[in-house]
Order: structure tokens, then C-alpha cells, then sequence
């Protein structure tokens, strides 16, 4: 079965893969996508991790087994999530709502943002989302993964990028927040509280993978 | 002498480190859009097309359709009055481009738009057509700005034939895809979970997919193979509809040809039959 979560960059890097093609026309059997190891997988467990916030303190996963976890990529120089631009999910306020509407579902869901920013020094990276955070009032934990080691465990390609995680610990939904960039005051489906209702119901998650649009994440 | 060579890559990659961390532009680019019809006039219930062409500072680019890993695509939202189609817009041929998170379809200097207008021949009579093009796109080089521009295009609607426009000029300087039936030759067909396309290589150098993500179509590894002057792109596809939004199932993308902006590139975009569920009292 192929993997969604290494689909882009196997069938972009085929582009490539034409520069040295093979002779004997039509030798070579098509062959589907193998899965990377170690790359977060909808179905699967979701990768593990521990992380510092901004304010120093460590986050795990494991210390949110039983819950449902969304996790949202994160950059404070990016005006598609933490720079204050007119289609940031941050600035219109679209992720406020997707909070509320999703503690109204599921109460107890926990939000964590990260960020794998490492194209400036990592106190800067500090101080720029803390900055971030008063800004726009972001009350959930930004979380630093500095190394990327996180970020290419899930497969985290742009800001945003979104992952669900059922109470399970079981990935359930990863892609964009929503169908398109907008601006505020326009309407967008948001595939993460799609996901959390559709959880919640006891139902099978669609779409359970969507491409997420965004700066790419700046990792070292 | 081997040792010399040995220290001067060594200090150079001390020079590429030190310009990592903290070494991001500071200034705002900017990226001059201009809006253009592709002739002086049209006349009543003939077509023409209005180019939007980007111009992008060195070093920065801008995104393709797809995008690719990352990024966001570059838009054109036209609004027009009754009586005038607009539609599709043809994006010219977008480079990949090496970005930290993964591999990018974008343009660096010079992005081009074609965004083809129909008038229905009782629906608009001589005189003026104004249309309105706001164009959106994200422009990054180690940061990213959003950017956007509001035009107001007027198109002379008269008898004869109009003249070709500077835009006509923009337009050739570019690869504009065609449709991939024109390319002679070339034949594509559909099998179970994989598309064939098959043909003559030319003289533009080798053949490649760029794919157009389609919700619910994954496709596999793209596998190339030529025979002589002849190609064949194989790309494995897999059907998932419960992650297609609704939408049709098609493999979309562009054929390309050399790694050159203005080489020639062909469009791809083919419907796929859906498998009905079998029929109760069907035998596997």
C-alpha cells in the first residue's frame, strides 16, 4: 500500500529519478511507494516524543495517553501560521475557533504547537514565538524541536501542519488545517475538527490525509 | 595536493555553515505583477487571453499549481461580467526547486499565467470588457511573504480580427503546456493502478511526471525507460476515496521534457474509472 506521508516526495524526487533512466523500454514494473521507516503513518502509533516549551517545560506524549492530541507545526516567521498576515491561521483567528470547537466535542483535547524552525539561532526561534504568543494570544504550549528530529518523524512539511492523535495514541489524521489558505471571514472546511467530531461519533476519519499548504518547515 | 583540496572544501563548508542561523533576508521582496490582454481587441462570441505575468527578484521564487513539500500555490482569481467565460488559467513551466523541507515546484525570475476568456456571441457587444484579476502567491527564499495585487484589465471588444499584444510576446517566451494528445507520437493509456505514457524522446532532453496532487489518488514511483529514441513513463497510482473530498479521481501533471524552464512540457490529466463494487452473487 503506499504510504501518503512519503507520496510527495517519491513521486516529486521521480522527477528527478527521469534524469537517469534506464535503457530497455518498458523494463521496469511499476512499483508502489515502500513505507519509510520511522515516518508517522495514519493507522499506526504515532511517534513518541519529548520536547521542551518555550518556558522550559518538558512535554510527552506519553503524558497525554487517554487523550486526544492535536499537534499544529508551527513558525513565527511564516504568514501562513505565526506572523501576523492576513491569511494566517493564527491572525484570523481560525485556530482560536478550531480550539473552542474542538473543547466543545472533546473537552479534554490537548493542543500543542511546535516548532522545528532552525534557520535562527535557537534562543531566537524562542524569542520570536514568545513574541508570537502575546500577539496573538496563544494560550497552548509552543513547543521546541530544534533538532527536527521530531518534525521528519511525523513528516511535518509546511506551517502549518496538522496531526490528530485518537486517545489510542493511534495517528488518525495528518495534513492541512484546512482546504485553502483564506482569509479572514472566509469560509474553509477544517479537516482537524472534522476529525476530532468524526472520532468523537465513533466514525472512520475522511479524510484521514489531505496535502497541507504552507511555508516549509525550516529545518537545519 | 590532495590535502589542499582537502582543507580549502573544509573551509568553504565552514564559510556555507556560519551562513546558516540568523542568516535570513531582511527586506521585504518584491515581486511586480503585470496584467495584460494577449490582443488589441476581440470581437463578439471570439475568444483571446489575458497574461499575468510575475517577476521575481534573484533569489526568491514563487509556487507552481503544486506546490510540492511546501509552499502555497500562486492564484489568479478573475471576476467578470455576464457573458464572458473565463477559464481555466495555464500555469508556464515551473522548475523543482530544493527546499528544506523537501522538494518545490515553483519559478525564480519570471512566472507567467494565461487565463483564456470566451465571449458569448449575444451576450456582449462592442465596446469595453472590464475584468478584475486579483493575483495571490507566497514568495520565499530562506523566509516567506505573502503577496497580492488587485488589476483592473480592460478588454476592446470590435469587429476583426485584434493584433497581437506584448502579452503574446510574454507568452512565447515561456512554456506554455499543450494538451499531451498534440504532442506526436505520443500515446497515454490507463491500466489497472498504473498510467503508460509512451512516445519519441526529441531533442529536448529526458522525459519526467511532475505530478498535480489529486485528493484521494496517491501515485507511487514514477519509473522511466527508454528504448533507443523512445520513452516510456510508468506511474503507479492507488485509488483511497475516502481521502478525495468528493472530488473525481484523475491523474493530473505535466510531461516535461530537459530541466530548463523554457523547455517543452505537455499537460496531463485523465479521468479514472472508478471499479464498481461487485454485483451480489459475483464470485471472487
Amino acid at each position: 500500500m503506499i504510504r501518503h506521508m512519503t507520496q510527495r516526495a517519491l513521486a516529486l524526487a521521480a522527477a528527478t529519478v527521469a534524469i537517469g533512466f534506464a535503457s530497455g523500454l518498458a523494463t521496469a514494473q511499476p512499483k508502489l511507494t515502500p513505507p519509510v521507516p520511522n515516518t508517522a503513518q495514519v493507522g499506526k502509533p504515532a511517534p513518541a516524543f519529548t520536547l521542551t516549551d518555550i518556558d522550559g517545560k518538558s512535554h510527552s506524549l506519553a503524558d497525554y495517553k487517554g487523550k486526544v492530541v492535536v499537534l499544529e507545526w508551527f513558525n513565527a516567521g511564516c504568514p501562513s501560521s505565526g506572523k501576523n498576515s492576513p491569511r494566517s491561521v493564527h491572525t484570523t483567528g481560525r485556530i482560536k475557533q478550531l480550539v473552542a470547537a474542538a473543547k466543545q466535542t472533546q473537552p479534554d483535547v490537548v493542543y500543542l504547537l511546535i516548532d522545528s524552525s532552525a534557520d535562527r539561532k535557537r534562543e531566537t526561534v524562542i524569542e520570536q514565538d514568545k513574541a508570537a504568543r502575546t500577539e496573538h494570544g496563544i494560550s497552548q504550549p509552543i513547543l521546541i524541536d530544534y533538532d527536527g528530529k521530531v518534525g521528519k518523524a511525523y513528516g511535518a512539511k509546511t506551517t502549518p501542519h496538522m496531526f490528530v492523535i485518537g486517545a489510542d495514541g493511534v495517528l488518525q489524521y495528518a495534513g492541512a488545517f484546512g482546504a485553502k489558505n483564506v482569509k479572514a471571514g472566509e469560509s474553509d472546511d477544517n479537516f482537524v475538527l472534522n476529525a476530532i467530531k468524526k472520532m468523537k461519533a465513533g466514525e472512520a476519519v475522511e479524510p484521514a490525509r489531505t496535502r497541507s499548504w504552507g511555508c516549509g518547515v525550516k529545518y537545519n | 595536493m590532495q590535502f589542499f583540496i582537502t582543507l580549502v572544501l573544509l573551509m568553504l563548508g565552514a564559510v556555507v555553515g556560519t551562513a546558516g542561523a540568523d542568516d535570513v533576508p531582511s527586506e521585504r521582496p518584491r515581486v511586480h505583477v503585470q496584467a495584460m490582454p494577449t490582443h488589441t481587441h476581440v470581437e463578439p462570441g471570439g475568444s483571446t487571453s489575458v497574461a499575468v505575468r510575475f517577476t521575481i527578484p534573484s533569489g526568491w521564487h514563487i509556487y507552481w499549481a503544486d506546490s510540492g513539500d511546501a509552499g502555497v500555490p500562486t492564484q489568479v482569481e478573475i471576476k467578470a461580467p455576464r457573458g464572458v467565460n473565463v477559464g481555466p488559467v495555464t500555469y508556464s513551466r515551473p522548475i523543482t526547486i530544493a527546499d528544506p523541507a523537501g522538494t518545490v515546484n515553483g519559478y525564480e525570475r519570471t512566472a507567467l499565467l494565461l487565463v483564456p476568456m470566451t465571449l458569448l456571441a449575444d451576450g456582449v457587444s462592442c465596446g469595453w470588457v472590464d475584468l478584475t484579476i486579483e493575483a495571490n502567491w507566497l514568495v520565499c527564499r530562506r523566509v516567506c511573504y505573502l503577496g497580492s495585487k488587485k488589476m483592473q484589465v480592460r478588454v476592446k471588444v470590435d469587429r476583426g480580427v485584434g493584433l497581437e499584444t506584448a502579452a503574446a510576446d510574454w507568452v512565447r517566451s515561456m512554456s506554455m503546456p499543450g494538451p499531451v494528445a498534440d504532442r506526436l507520437g505520443t500515446t497515454l493509456r490507463l491500466e489497472s493502478e498504473r498510467m503508460v505514457i509512451e512516445g519519441p524522446i526529441g531533442d529536448s532532453g529526458p522525459p519526467a511526471f511532475l505530478p498535480i496532487h489529486v485528493p484521494g489518488v496517491e501515485l507511487g514511483l514514477v519509473t522511466i525507460s527508454r528504448d533507443g529514441g523512445q520513452f516510456a513513463v510508468t506511474v503507479p497510482y492507488h485509488l483511497r476515496p475516502s481521502d478525495s473530498l468528493g472530488r473525481t479521481p484523475r491523474i493530473q501533471g505535466l510531461l516535461t521534457f530537459g530541466r530548463r524552464s523554457v523547455d517543452p512540457c505537455w499537460s496531463i490529466s485523465r479521468a479514472i474509472p472508478i471499479p464498481s463494487p461487485p454485483m451480489e452473487g459475483d464470485h471472487q
